[in-house]
């Protein structure tokens, strides 16, 4: 983490230093400026505050944000919140100053180095253990440890508890948010009599409102806005540090033996937050649009940066983005004394004074007016009761400035107005007090009164006594031993009741101031009250009826019988107006009866109600009784129940009892698990379900895909068989066609012989031989017809087989490589195999076509034959018959 | 430690190829001759499958992976995976680490390990692992060894969670796959082999051998590259851990790459990963009492925490006398 590279000068609002601390900053060589020693104006790095509580003013008056000043306070502040988005980013009680740590603190926060183990964060610690957490829920027993730890160490285990189970929930609600992430590394150790635990965790882009808005020190039903602040209070020290580079959040927890410190928390670092400096930066055209923190130039998120909705109203009313509206509460001071026209908004729920718009307008600086009333600004009960609904630090500077207060005005008016009720001795020693003061005794203020009650009362009333003691000493003048004993018991008694005197002079006191306070207020508010009567009565004058009047005077003129024709006219008016009123009356009270009638039926309908709902309320009743009852007699069957049961297990079915119980619980261990199994496999399956496939899914499809690859070739190799043995039937089927027209061309010839014989010869000559021919190429013919029958019975079962080998290749498409090669060499292959069939198909065509035209051949062959018979039959029959000689 | 009677059995190629990763020495005896093909943990590539699937061939193989000790370790994980009590966490991750203990002391071969944790925890698709083999043989026998030490580095510095092992792992496995692009040559190899030898000398050897600028820029931007591509793929349960891969070549000094952190910034998380993937060379017989250990012992922790490292050294070594002597020594 690298600072900024200007100087250090700091400003110290907080009067005089501790000396260990002015000696770590002389040590060091920082400037250190008091401004009320010095008044030179510089470009400060961090403004040095102590018992202040609201940072808002200080952020205005010193520009923190925008300067990048940063805020240390030495005393605990009881707002967070306010604290942190005000850039104050470090409170440590000078009581660590005491110890060793706080040198190293101070080291550590403004030389800025840290690191992400504890030896690297604070070398001086020896760890003792770590343990990292991949669940936030799971971590019992590492806590345990740690928390042995501790207590063997005698630190408190209970707050080491506390915060740790707080971070660990702030952690996951940032997880939640996706600005966090697992694991989270902790490590703890011991240095002296000091225990340190450090968590550190991957988060992305953190900015100020993550931590600031779980800093919230009201308790609410959202749990994220408080538990950092319960981390942090239960604390000795904290340190929040966030790296940018690597986006990591470190934080480092300490807790002391100090009785010091050990009843609240007095330490909060925060270092290199990134993206927490825009967000409470006042909106200014001529601001740059990136900021540098820490010697690196960020890029302003602010406008990205959205407020939501858990932010509390305290955090939002700060966060001000240039709106000049102004807010409910807050007032708005536009332009400035310089004349820059800038605009800013001060939260308050009171309206701001001359000397406070002079401050915000930038007339004053604040430090000049802090000057004057030093060391009056310390406590804060005075603050709230002065500062109204919001707590304001500055408000009450000029509060305390002004001097006025409405408590010593009033003691001034107790004391002034005591009259005669006050003994003369004290009278006197007011008196003479107010002598001595040179004053009046109706100038001496509360203060005046206080020292008066302090320093004279007492010697007045010993005074009193001594007189008093020496006027009843003095006519005996001898005094025995009995008699000193009863004196000294006398002065005693005497001291005694002059000390209730006191007491009762000091309750008189008060309650005359009381009195008078009261009284001054009855008179105020009596004169309040006939203030308010006179002007009544005078309002009441003015608002008299002007028509009453003239009845008046009309009536005095009816008496003195003086009418005249105008007084008619306003005698016939006033009858009109009078018949009107009459007419507006009896409306009124239709309208009066009308509603009493709905009245009266709304009543009506109210009872009923009543009665309807008195009757459910019994009916309730009756039927809770009878569930009571119910539920007494199964309490009753239960109890019996439990007294035989608990009969059975001491009479010895314990055992059984048991082994059932163990039974029942391996069995339920058992479902358990199979849930588990079931759930997994469910998220398995919907793994496999993604895109991504697993390794298992790609395995079994490599080898289904080898095993259809498998099946296909052994398909193929039948196939190719098959194909083979057709084609060599297809070859017999042709030599067999070949013989066949060569027994054709044989039967031409025999035929052309045949004929030619018949020509020649005369009938009865030749047909036996024809005859047998004729048989045999029938016989032929079937036989090739049987043939080519089987051969395309063959052809049509292979073509069934390739299409159904074909159909699981087109289906499976594998997401390897190597299988798609394999699959297009197989349908490669197919496609060769389709192609020698369709041509083995052509060819068996052709030997149809061939066998067709072989038929057509044979049938007109036949046809011949026949015919040649019938020449033969005719010619026999028409052969010369021989005279009682035989035929030839 | 190669064994002297040497067990070959004969196998064939369907049988190689429904391994992922060769399982031990394979050779082709041709001729009356053998020739070496393979070495244990190489990626059994689907095209050498294919070349010696046409031909039938059957190769002599000798085994080092003892079946017993992985299907062990396959057990054990399993159970890990399904207890969810910090106690019981606790005693499986002991159980691993004393089994692995025990068997690694009789000289077992690491590849028994590495193969059941890469059954049990890769996730890394397919295809990226054929990338990687197909980059470079080695980086995928590396990324396998080096994502197993994971595990027991892991184990060693109580990392119990499954899902949390199961991230280390594919972590690891994936350090180097930013590497995989088409600009990856033998220049930058060699630059990984100096990076890995001599933390720092990556970028100077590739100037002294004047590689090309986009050499220079595959083997300087890898790490962000494997992040893109861990980012892209979404196999983390804890996503934000894929930010580790930018932590691979970071030193302790800031003079690493690419973002020059320094030691005092990393995690333990970060540094089980890059402690794992240091493994500087990976011989044929990789024994972990031999090999792991020696390089335990010559790991001179210039990358970054050494917490891991010492936890390693008191859960694994502690019987190994002799390596304790030695470490003792300084020799």
């Amino acid at each position: 983490m690298d600072k900024p590279q200007k100087p250090l000068t700091i400003l110290n609002l907080t009067g005089e230093l501790i000396p260990e601390l002015a000696e770590y900053f002389s040590s060091k060589n920082i400037e250190v400026v008091d401004p009320l020693v010095n008044n030179e104006q510089k470009d400060w790095t961090h403004i040095i505050t102590k018992d202040i509580h609201n940072f808002d003013h200080l952020n205005i008056v010193y520009d923190l944000i925008k300067q990048d000043r940063h805020v240390i306070s030495l005393s605990k502040v009881l707002d967070l919140q306010n604290f942190t988005i005000n850039n104050g980013n470090l409170i440590l009680d000078d009581c660590w100053f005491k110890g060793p740590m706080g040198n190293f603190i101070l080291d550590k926060y403004l030389q800025g180095y840290g690191g992400i183990t504890l030896g690297d964060n604070y070398p001086v610690f020896k760890e003792e253990g770590s343990f990292n957490i991949s669940n936030p829920f799971n971590t019992g027993e590492y806590l345990d440890r740690m928390v042995h730890k501790a207590f063997e160490g005698g630190v408190e285990a209970l707050s080491i508890k506390t915060c740790f189970d707080h971070l660990m929930m702030y952690v996951s609600g940032l997880k939640n948010k996706g600005k966090a992430g697992f694991p989270i590394e902790v490590t703890y150790g011991t240095y002296e009599d000091i225990f340190a635990v450090q968590v550190h965790f991957y988060s992305k882009q953190l900015n100020v409102l993550d931590f600031s808005t779980s800093l919230s020190s009201s308790i609410s039903k959202k749990a994220e806005e408080y538990l950092l602040n319960v981390a942090v209070q239960s604390t000795d020290f904290f340190d929040f540090s966030y790296m940018p580079e690597v986006s990591k959040v470190v934080m480092t927890t300490l807790w002391t033996k100090d009785e010091r410190i050990k009843f609240e928390n007095r330490g909060l670092m925060i270092t290199a937050v990134e993206g927490g400096v825009p967000l409470a930066q006042y909106d200014n055209e001529n601001a740059p649009a990136s900021i540098t923190v820490s010697g690196k130039e960020i890029p302003d998120f602010s406008s990205k940066v959205t407020i939501p909705s858990s932010v509390p109203d305290e955090v939002s009313s700060t966060v001000v983005k240039g709106s000049e509206e102004s807010e409910d509460g807050s007032t708005v001071v536009s332009g400035s004394a310089n004349g820059e026209g800038e605009s800013s908004t001060v939260v308050s729920g009171n309206e701001l004074t001359e000397d406070e718009v002079r401050l915000v307008q930038g007339g004053e600086v604040l430090e000049e007016v802090i000057q004057t009333v030093k060391g009056k600004v310390e406590e804060d009960k005075s603050i709230f009761k002065l500062g109204g609904s919001k707590l304001d630090v500055d408000k009450t500077v000029f509060k305390i400035a002004s001097s006025i207060d409405e408590a010593t005005k009033e003691k001034n008016l107790a004391v002034r107005s005591l009259g005669d009720s006050l003994p003369g001795s004290i009278k006197t020693g007011l008196f003479d007090f107010a002598k001595d003061l040179n004053k009046s005794v109706d100038d001496l203020n509360a203060g005046d009164l206080e020292k008066f009650e302090v320093q004279r009362i007492p010697d007045i009333l010993k005074n009193e006594l001594e007189a008093s003691l020496k006027v009843k000493s003095l006519p005996g003048n001898v005094v025995g031993n009995s008699e000193s004993g009863q004196m000294v018991k006398n002065l005693e008694a005497r001291l005694m009741t002059a000390n209730s005197e006191k007491e009762k002079l000091k309750t008189q006191l008060k309650a005359m101031a009381s009195e008078v306070r009261i009284l001054k207020e009855s008179r105020n508010k009596l004169a309040e009250i006939q203030a308010k009567a006179s002007q009544a009565a005078g309002d009441m004058i003015v608002k008299d009826d002007p028509s009453e009047k003239e009845r008046k005077e009309l009536q005095d003129k009816i008496g003195q019988k003086n009418l005249n024709d105008q007084d008619l006219q306003k005698i016939n008016s006033l009858l009109e107006k009078l018949k009107q009123e009459e007419i507006k009356i009896r409306k009124l009270e239709l309208e009066s009866t009308q509603k009493d009638m709905v009245f009266n039926q709304q009543l009506e309908k109210a009872e009923r109600e009543v009665r309807a709902k008195d009757l459910m309320l019994i009916k309730s009743k009756e039927s809770f009784t009878k569930l009571i009852e119910k539920k007494e007699k199964e309490i009753v069957d239960f109890k019996s129940k439990t007294d035989q049961l608990s009969k059975a297990l001491t009479t010895g079915a314990s055992s059984t009892n048991n082994q059932i119980m163990k039974d029942l619980e391996k069995q339920n261990q058992n479902l358990n698990k199979q849930v588990e199994m079931y759930k997994l496999k469910i998220s398995s399956m919907a793994t496999n379900l993604q895109p991504s496939k697993s390794e298992d899914n790609l395995k079994d499809e490599a080898r289904k895909l080898q095993m259809l690859n498998q099946q296909m070739k052994n398909q193929l190799i039948q196939s190719k068989r098959e194909v083979e043995k057709l084609q060599a039937k297809v070859a017999s089927d042709n030599s067999a066609m070949m013989t066949l027209k060569q027994d054709k061309a044989k039967l031409e010839a025999e035929l052309k012989k045949a004929a030619h014989e018949v020509k020649e010869k005369t009938a009865a000559v030749q047909n036996s031989q024809s005859d047998q021919e004729l048989k045999r190429l029938q016989a032929q013919n079937q036989v090739l017809e049987t043939q080519v029958k089987d051969s395309l019975q063959k052809i049509t079962n292979l073509e069934a087989k390739l299409t159904e080998a074909l159909k699981p290749q087109r289906n499976s498409n594998g997401p390897e490589e190597g299988s798609k090669v394999k699959v297009t060499q197989l349908e490669n292959s197919v496609k060769k195999l389709t192609q020698d069939l369709i041509d083995a198909k052509n060819q068996i065509a052709e030997a149809k076509k061939e066998t067709n035209k072989l038929r057509q051949d044979k049938t007109a062959l036949q046809n011949q034959l026949d015919k040649m018979k019938k020449e033969a039959d005719k010619a026999k029959s028409a052969a010369p018959k021989k005279p009682g000689g035989k035929a030839a | 430690m190669k064994t002297e009677t040497q067990n070959f059995i004969k196998l064939q190629v369907k049988d190689l190829s429904k391994k992922i990763v060769c399982e031990g020495h394979l050779y082709l005896s041709s001729g009356g001759r053998k020739f070496y093909l393979m070495k244990p943990g190489v990626f059994v590539d689907p095209g050498f499958i294919k070349k010696y699937a046409i031909t039938n061939h059957t190769f002599d193989f000798e085994s080092v992976v003892n079946e017993n000790v992985k299907e062990k370790f396959k057990t054990l994980f399993r159970e890990l995976r399904y207890l969810r009590f910090e106690k019981d966490l606790r005693e499986k991750s002991f159980e691993i680490l004393g089994y692995f203990h025990r068997v690694f002391s009789d000289n077992e071969h690491f590849l028994s390990f590495a193969l059941a944790c890469h059954e049990e925890f890769c996730q890394v698709p397919f295809e990226e692992q054929l990338k990687m083999h197909e980059t470079d043989m080695h980086l995928y026998r590396k990324a396998l060894y080096a994502a197993a030490f994971s595990v027991t580095v892991a184990l060693s510095n109580d990392y119990y969670d499954f899902l949390m092992l199961r991230d280390f792992y594919n972590l690891t496995f994936m350090l180097d796959i930013g590497l995989c692009q088409s600009s990856y040559s033998y220049f930058v190899a060699q630059a990984c082999n100096e990076e890995n030898k001599m933390p720092g000398s990556g970028k100077e050897f590739l100037l002294k051998e004047k590689a090309s600028e986009f050499e220079m820029e595959v083997f300087l931007k890898h790490p962000a590259k494997s992040y893109e591509v861990l980012k892209s793929l979404s196999i983390l349960a804890f996503t934000e851990l894929a930010e580790v891969t930018l932590y691979q070549h970071e030193l302790s000094d800031g003079t690493g790459f690419p973002r020059g952190v320094f030691k005092g910034q990393v995690s333990s998380w970060e540094a089980i990963v890059i402690f794992s993937d240091s493994l500087v060379e990976i011989i044929a017989d990789y024994t972990f009492e031999n090999d792991v250990l020696k390089y335990l012992l010559e790991f001179k922790n210039q990358k970054l925490q050494d917490l891991p490292v010492n936890r390693v050294y008191k859960k694994l070594c502690y019987t190994f006398d002799h390596f304790k002597a030695l470490k003792e020594t300084g020799s």
